[in-house]
């Protein structure tokens, strides 16, 4: 009887497993794409954010905590992953309709999200007039400013430059950073002989590569995209910004930069090892708690001679809404989440440049590094909108190490990515 | 009398009627979880589908034929069965050294023992980390050591050249085998009957001898499965190249999974990733097949004449 008993106890619990998978299934397949089949409950919405640094998640849980005392009965529900994840998830999101109410995102993926018909443009229903005026007017009209339409609002911004060791410059005779590419090479390569650091640093390697590559582009007069959105990166100014960079790397003034992504040039700027580095402001942030009175200044990026415009690359995130958002919890949560108080907190922590007209003259912003970058800010251009950036993020990447690894020469390089980006562009 | 079934049929048809619920949910959950995704693959390998997962265009054996015809996809084939056997064979033999090593009575054998498992303590993609600190040209152990002991001076950046970062990961790789390696193998070592040595000990074999004429005959079922199952793992290891060069400077690191992934997830050319996740099947399921034929037969052979 025991036993019977038992086995029959099993047969029962496999039979109830089955079931429970076969119940998930049904679950997952009646979710397909085109119906929202989640129950929506009015009074919550989701809110996905990536994680800039520690600070990040704890920032958004107090202020989540302010927003539902000051809000009785609404809820969000907090949702956070790392940056290196961020693409990724969301598309995956995207793929099972699940995206969450409002997304902090990369502005450089907003034609991914638009093209997908995954997020709302901004009206005045999510967004009321009276907070949409708050911002600096040039970050909310043109930042997610995509065929047109404004999809979404500014949620961090930061400028680019170039941070150089004043100590390693004082000890190479150096007066005053470089303002033109033989300026940077002669002075990078005198830093190397007279101090033993590196001259100069760049990444070849990680997910921001392309972008050591544009920023010799862009001050060369060259584009990434042409207007019809094909590649332009194989111009004769790229494959100038490209031999440069080759040129500069053989000096042996430079780490091999297939070896070191920004994450491994960070700590060795910060140790005194490297002489100059482009980085977005919030990099100041890190010399300030980890640099240890490390002296250093903030320049435009050279140009490649004397009368090309200076570009510094400016950076925007966005907040974006999903396409099935809960609209009156998302109207609330924004007109909160956007006032002076929480974004100056927000920016401080994070080391952010002032999103809100009323911040600027905030004392939290005047430090000489944040006043340097503000006055950096009408040179910046921001990154192209084009639904395939990230495949030329992908492209540019492995031909710089192509030409750098000498497999391939900067032309031919340049070339074959800018073919295999308009194969992959062009339907 | 003739249009009735015959008895022997209709009593397989009760015992089907019998058995189908109790093979209905492994019927379910293998059709869900292995064959539909692997149908599913191989109709996105015939379309091109983006990353959002539409099917575009029905392309047939297009994503093969364009595969195919990029060098860095053919060296990635060559440089993934390097990888695969380099850290396949080293480890098997290493591992088998530790394990009859570790079967043997001796001082601190438990504490031998947890040691060799401690690589396997942590997830991978931890340790390469680790190792990502350890390679670091600047501010690692390694360097440091190579300088200290008077090896070399250099600035060596272990991670910039394929030529050092692609032996360094063999061998971390290796380092990560050895633990699970060496427990299947110690585990086979305790299933060997010992009055198999006693007698071969009474023949006057010694060491050597016994380790090859009884142990590794003995042991040869175990390490046809131990060799198998590492093949699998190692040809489809994602963490530690993906960690530490991502299979760069310009895919001269990659295998087919870093390829695979950088098609599917940096290009979105999902139907081409599929169509690469096929071909490393294909490689996997021939492998399988001529490894089991090679190193099974025999020994279910003898099993069976054992039994008759």
């Amino acid at each position: 009887m025991k036993v019977v008993g038992h086995k029959r106890g099993r047969v029962a619990l496999v039979c109830a497993a089955a079931l429970a998978v076969l119940a998930t299934y049904v679950s997952v397949a009646s979710g397909a794409p085109g119906n929202a089949t989640q129950k929506r409950d009015s009074s919550t919405i989701t809110f996905l954010v990536p994680e800039y640094s520690t600070k990040t998640v704890p920032y958004w849980k107090d202020t989540i905590a302010a927003f539902e005392k000051a809000n009785p009965g609404l809820h969000v529900t907090l949702q956070s992953m790392g940056w290196q994840q961020a693409h990724d998830s969301t598309a995956q999101m995207i793929a099972a309709n699940q995206l969450p109410d409002l997304v902090n995102t990369a502005t450089i993926w907003l034609p991914e999200w638009v093209q997908a018909n995954a997020i709302l443009p901004v009206t005045t229903d999510i967004v009321p007039a009276a907070v949409q005026s708050r911002f600096v007017p040039a970050l909310f009209q043109k930042s997610a400013l995509y065929k047109g339409k404004n999809y979404g609002l500014p949620i961090a911004a930061a400028a680019r430059g170039m941070f150089y060791n004043k100590t390693l410059f004082k000890k190479a005779g150096i007066s005053k950073p470089p303002a033109t590419w033989n300026e940077l090479l002669s002075d990078a390569v005198k830093i190397k002989k007279k101090t033993g650091a590196f001259g100069y640093a760049f990444d070849g390697k990680g997910v921001q590569a392309f972008r050591y590559f544009g920023f010799f582009l862009w001050n060369n007069r060259g584009q990434f995209f042409t207007s019809k959105g094909k590649a332009a990166f194989n111009s004769p100014e790229g494959v100038q910004a490209l031999s440069f960079l080759i040129k500069l790397t053989k000096t042996g003034a430079v780490p091999n930069p297939s070896g070191v992504a920004a994450e491994d040039i960070e700590p060795l700027f910060l140790a005194g090892r490297v002489g100059m580095w482009i980085d977005g402001n919030y990099f100041a942030t890190q010399i300030a708690s980890k640099g240890q009175g490390l002296q250093y200044g903030v320049s435009p990026v050279p140009v490649s001679r004397t009368g090309v415009p200076s570009v510094t690359w400016g950076v925007s995130d966005t907040l974006v809404i999903g396409k099935n958002a809960n609209i009156p919890v998302v109207n609330k949560f924004i007109s909160f989440i956007y006032q002076p108080s929480y974004r100056t907190t927000f920016d401080v922590n994070e080391g952010f440049l002032p999103l809100l007209a009323a911040q600027q003259s905030l004392p939290e912003f005047s430090d000489p590094a944040t006043a340097a970058f503000i006055k950096l800010l009408p040179q910046s251009r921001f990154d192209p909108l084009n639904p395939n950036y990230s495949k030329m993020q992908t492209l540019v990447t492995t031909a710089m190490q192509k030409a750098l690894t000498g497999k391939a020469t900067p032309k031919a390089a340049l070339d074959q990515a800018a073919a295999a980006f308009n194969k992959l562009a062009g339907k | 009398m003739s249009s009735l079934p015959t008895p022997t049929t209709s009593r397989r048809l009760a015992e089907l009627r019998g058995v189908a619920p109790f093979l209905a949910p492994a019927v379910v959950l293998v059709g869900m979880f292995m064959f539909y995704p692997i149908g599913m693959s191989v109709w996105m390998a015939l379309n091109k589908v983006d990353q959002f997962g539409h099917f575009s265009k029905f392309v047939g054996v297009g994503n093969f034929t364009s595969l195919f015809s990029d060098g860095d996809f053919r060296s990635s084939i060559y440089r993934t069965i390097i990888w695969t056997a380099a850290v396949v064979v080293v480890t098997t033999l290493i591992s088998l050294f530790l394990a009859v090593v570790l079967i043997r009575r001796f001082r601190f054998r438990a504490v031998a023992r947890s040691l060799l498992l401690l690589p396997w303590a942590t997830s991978l993609v931890i340790s390469t980390l680790l190792w990502q600190w350890i390679a670091n040209p600047d501010f690692g152990a390694l360097n440091h050591l190579l300088s200290s002991i008077g090896i070399s001076h250099d600035r060596i950046d272990w991670l910039a050249e394929p030529s050092h970062s692609f032996p360094l990961m063999i061998g971390i790789a290796i380092w990560a085998s050895i633990p699970p390696t060496t427990l299947m193998l110690v585990a086979g070592l305790q299933g060997i009957d010992a009055s198999l040595y006693e007698a071969g000990a009474l023949d006057g074999a010694k060491g050597w001898h016994t380790f090859i004429d009884i142990t590794v005959p003995q042991l040869r079922p175990v390490l046809a499965v131990t060799i198998l199952l590492n093949v699998i793992f190692v040809f489809n290891s994602f963490p530690i190249i993906w960690v530490l060069t991502q299979g760069g400077p310009a895919g001269q690191t990659d295998t087919l999974v870093t390829y695979l992934y950088k098609q599917g997830f940096q290009l979105y050319q999902m139907g081409s990733a599929a169509a690469v996740a096929i071909v490393i099947f294909a490689i996997l399921l021939v492998f399988s097949i001529v490894h089991t034929r090679l190193s099974w037969r025999g020994v279910l052979q003898e099993k069976d004449e054992r039994l008759w």
